[in-house]
């Protein structure tokens, strides 16, 4: 006799099935750009007729391109290093604190996501000009941690209010001083968080178009602005081998972090063993 | 026992510290100036264009000269505007399309060109103006794919762009009024040289009839000769350097029809306050002569301003560059001046009609 | 000694607060004020443009349009990005690290080349119809799947999908699972298990990243425009062509400060109606 049919196991494997096809809802049009960039024509035509380098021989020998994937890189960094570091400190004092006004502030912080990146972009442009920061790096990054400090305040308060503050409570009474406890109890646990908040922001820097094309000058070219420029007048079709390139850059490095991780959490592992095997 | 989160004196210090460092920092970096040789910089188009225009203008004008020339892509005017207005202008030399001339008149962003530095003679009187020199004609016409209309079936017309049962298949529409109401006006009736001023209504009125019809309504021009190649429209209004390129290195299944076409103009100007405004005008001078014209016309069929350029083509060149054909009365010339006038209020009534 | 913790305790929230705020007064708060004043000027003292913004009805219908696109577009990525946010927090860690990689890689990826890809896999001689009508013979003419609102939505959700992902993981990830295994242990199915205490105890996290992701979808300008057909205007893209192709800052401050007013006012009533239905009020 057949076994009956488990209707919760059969609604997970559906649900399983239904995520799979979001995760290639989300990946087809990148399946695109990869054999759009062997592309040899220059017109966007799928599928491809003929075959060739052309766009990644384009990509890697033209200086102005390389510079700006690094520029973005460096420029993406150093964002998600200052926002994670602002948006920790506001998400501490939005979610300890009880003082009048919190839920304005709560506001405040939250927004530059709501006023149209344009209208940033002009303001911007002006406060550079008087202190003369246009066309420099300081520029690109205070400008897009405009917009990235509210992400990475949303996302850190999320893990904050789940914290159990009685865990920093402990450590004080167990006689670290207040920044000790953030330090070594509280920003450990809530690390998950503060790497999502370091990748969203990082990524959303990256990406930015419409900031990068006001206030970067011929030094500071960003590799989205590239592409919009490669995009507007003419469609270049180098930006298919760059997306190609950053796709496979992107994958690498995040498998590479996995496995990291599991490095890391397989000697801790191993360390704990040890210790008990100790004992 | 605290109930309560508290910050020591002593971390608040750290972190003032640290954001005085970062301010201190950042205005350094923001004040060491690089100081150059003598620079002008130019800010166009970008792309192909701009290659073009380094290896037959800005390359030699250097060797001339000794000023060398940075040339940036992404030429804005709502950077204009913001550079002019804050003091702070960046660029020198700013290729500008017809309309930005006059807007950019009224906001005050140019400054008065030195006819005396530039020599103008081979320029038509009204393409050498106060705030702008014309140099370089594109021709805006329709294109249209040629597997859809092979020769002897093709559109001659913009009422053949209309006319959905002789000419069937999917249309692009550029998604801006300006073109857009002369085209309709012409596949109306009216003739070519009585188009200005634009009769509104009665274009609005042609262009309910072809509607329902537009399968694209693109925003970018770079669209087009893709979305012509592939079929996936048969008909559009086009730039022709765009057809005349994309035939020539791929093959494209594309044609022009430079019947009814309207020529425009680009322009070089100075914004007001530049930092370099005697080589400013020393550029925009070397960008006019009629030989230099000439090549980049053979290089990337971009017509020439200086009508001495076309003397220097071959018969076959020139058959393909706007000036000619409008010279010999097939095109006509666009009106910048109406449009700059107009263009905010036609913007708010095209939204309008988009959206019945 | 007892005077210093005495004002540490009384302002240490505020003044772990202070850097991100004096930072947002300088740099964003003070130059868009600066800016939105404008919209008062014309150049002299007026409201006219705000009263073009009222009297011309194309105005108030765009924006009505950009909450409505935003709205659905909102809907559609969480009931996507719900299940798949579940699926990530249980599964196991090398398949949580494939799926990660796979979600964030449209964010390595310009906006504009996205753009480009759906239009090469949606129009009529694309990918999707070239199988349904060319390969399959399914269907006798293509189906119009972009350059129309259908196209504008696949491309905004798919936008706003990996955003809204991360930020549901990350709140699902700190809701003890035990609480689910112990309510089954209790004799509830999986299915009630789920229904009565995961699904409760993720909905702050659910209410802070529709928040997010709606305020998000109201400022695409470049997905309407290129895979939208004519109907498809958003507010952001016409306060775009203000500021940079018609040089009326003015109007376009008027623009912005109109959306400014309407989404605060959208969102206070959203919180307003979530305090009243009980639920703790905060960001996320």
């Amino acid at each position: 006799m057949r076994a009956p049919v488990d209707p919760y196991a059969l609604g997970w494997h559906a649900t399983v099935v239904f995520a799979a096809l979001v995760v290639v809802f989300l990946v087809a049009p990148l399946m695109i750009l990869v054999p759009m960039s062997f592309n040899d024509s220059s017109l966007l035509t799928f599928p491809p007729q003929r075959w060739s380098f052309r766009w990644y021989e384009r990509y890697v020998t033209d200086r102005a391109w390389i510079s700006a994937t690094i520029l973005s890189v460096q420029a993406g960094v150093v964002v998600a290093a200052v926002s994670v570091v602002l948006g920790t400190l506001a998400a501490l004092g939005l979610t300890r604190g009880r003082f009048a006004g919190r839920a304005l502030l709560q506001a405040f912080v939250l927004s530059p996501l709501i006023v149209p990146v344009i209208v940033i972009a002009v303001g911007l442009y002006y406060m550079f000009s008087f202190f003369r920061l246009n066309g420099t790096f300081m520029a690109l990054v205070i400008a897009h941690t405009v917009l990235t400090f509210p992400y990475a305040t949303v996302v850190i308060t999320a893990s904050l209010e789940k914290f159990d503050v009685r865990l920093e409570r402990v450590a004080m009474s167990l006689g670290a001083t207040p920044f000790t406890a953030l330090v070594r109890v509280t920003l450990p646990i809530i690390s998950p968080g503060l790497i999502v908040a370091g990748l969203f922001t990082f990524l959303i820097s990256f990406d930015e178009v419409v900031l990068a094309v006001f206030v970067t000058g011929p030094q500071t070219a960003t590799l989205p602005r590239k592409m919009w420029e490669g995009i507007r007048f003419e469609i270049n079709p180098t930006i298919t081998a760059v997306s190609t390139l950053l796709i496979l850059y992107a994958g690498v490095v995040m498998l590479t972090c996995e496995g990291l991780r599991r490095k890391l959490a397989s000697k801790a592992r191993a360390a704990l063993d040890a210790d008990e095997a100790a004992r | 026992m605290k109930t309560r989160e508290r910050v020591g004196l002593r971390q608040l210090l750290a972190f003032a510290l640290f954001y005085g460092v970062l301010g201190l920092t950042a205005w350094i970096a923001g004040s060491t100036a690089a100081s150059a040789a003598e620079t002008v910089v130019f800010a166009g188009w970008g792309g192909s264009i701009q290659e073009n225009q380094r290896k037959i203008f800005f390359g030699p004008f250097e060797k001339a000269t000794g000023i060398k020339v940075i040339d940036v892509p992404g030429v804005d005017l709502g950077k204009i505007k913001a550079m002019v207005e804050a003091k702070n202008v960046e660029w020198d030399v700013t290729q500008a399309i017809g309309m930005w001339v006059p807007r950019g008149e009224k906001e005050g962003l140019w400054e008065e060109l030195d006819y005396k530095v530039i020599q103008r003679d081979g320029v038509p009187a009204d393409l050498a103006q106060k705030y702008g020199l014309g140099n370089s004609t594109y021709g805006q016409i329709l294109a249209y794919n040629t597997k859809a209309f092979p020769p002897g079936k093709e559109p001659q017309s913009w009422a053949d762009f209309w006319n959905t049962e002789k000419f069937p298949g999917p249309r692009g529409m550029f998604d801006q009024p300006r073109y857009m109401l002369e085209i309709a006006l012409m596949a109306d009736g009216v003739a070519p040289a009585n188009l200005y001023p634009l009769d509104v209504d009665r274009a609005f009125r042609k262009l309910d009839q072809i509607k329902p019809k537009i399968h694209v309504w693109w925003k970018q021009w770079p669209q087009v000769p893709t979305l012509l190649g592939s079929g996936e429209i048969v008909m559009s209004l086009t730039s022709n350097t765009r057809i005349t390129s994309v035939k020539k290195t791929e093959n494209a299944p594309a044609e022009i029809c430079w019947k009814q076409g309207m020529m425009t103009v680009d322009w070089l100007t100075v914004p007001k306050g530049a930092k370099n405004k005697t080589n400013a005008m020393k550029l925009i001078d070397f960008m006019n002569r009629p030989e230099l014209q000439a090549e980049l016309a053979k290089a990337a069929g971009i017509g020439p301003a200086n009508v001495k350029a076309l003397d220097a083509l071959s018969p076959a060149d020139r058959e393909n560059m706007p000036a000619f054909q409008f010279q010999k009365g097939i095109m006509i010339r666009f009106g910048d001046a109406w449009w700059a006038e107009n263009l905010a209020k036609m913007e708010e009534r095209w939204n309008a009609w988009k959206l019945r | 000694m007892v005077r210093r913790q005495r004002l540490g305790r009384r302002y240490g929230a505020q003044l772990l607060v202070l850097p991100g705020f004096v930072f947002l007064i300088v740099i964003f708060a003070l130059p868009i004020l600066l800016l939105m004043s404008r919209s008062l000027f014309g150049p002299e003292l007026t409201v006219a443009h705000y009263r073009r913004v009222f009297e011309v009805p194309e105005y108030l219908l765009v924006l009505r349009n950009s909450f409505q696109i935003s709205a659905l577009a909102t809907a559609l990525s969480l009931a996507a990005g719900y299940p798949l946010a579940y699926v990530l927090n249980r599964a196991s860690p090398t398949w949580r690290a494939v799926i990660f990689t796979l979600v964030l890689l449209p964010f390595w990826t310009n906006i504009l080349v996205r753009c480009y890809a759906w239009i090469l896999v949606l129009q009529n001689r694309g990918v999707v119809n070239q199988i349904l009508v060319d390969w399959l013979g399914i269907l006798a003419r293509p189906v119009p799947l972009v350059f129309n609102f259908t196209g504008t939505v696949i491309g905004m959700v798919h936008y706003l999908l990996p955003p809204t992902v991360l930020i549901l993981w990350s709140v699902m990830r700190a809701i003890d699972f035990r609480l689910v295994e112990a309510a089954q242990g209790l004799g509830a199915n999986p299915w009630r298990a789920f229904w009565r205490v995961f699904l409760p105890l993720s909905l702050p996290g659910v209410r802070g990243a529709t928040t997010l992701i709606f305020i998000l979808g109201l400022g695409f300008f470049v997905t309407p425009a290129l895979m939208g057909g004519r109907r498809e205007i958003t507010i952001a893209m016409l306060i775009d062509t203000q500021f940079s192709e018609l040089l009326n800052w003015g109007f376009g401050s008027a623009l912005a400060v109109v959306l400014l007013t309407v989404t605060l006012l959208g969102l206070i009533v959203y919180y307003w109606l979530l305090g009243r239905a009980g639920t703790k009020m905060t960001v996320v």
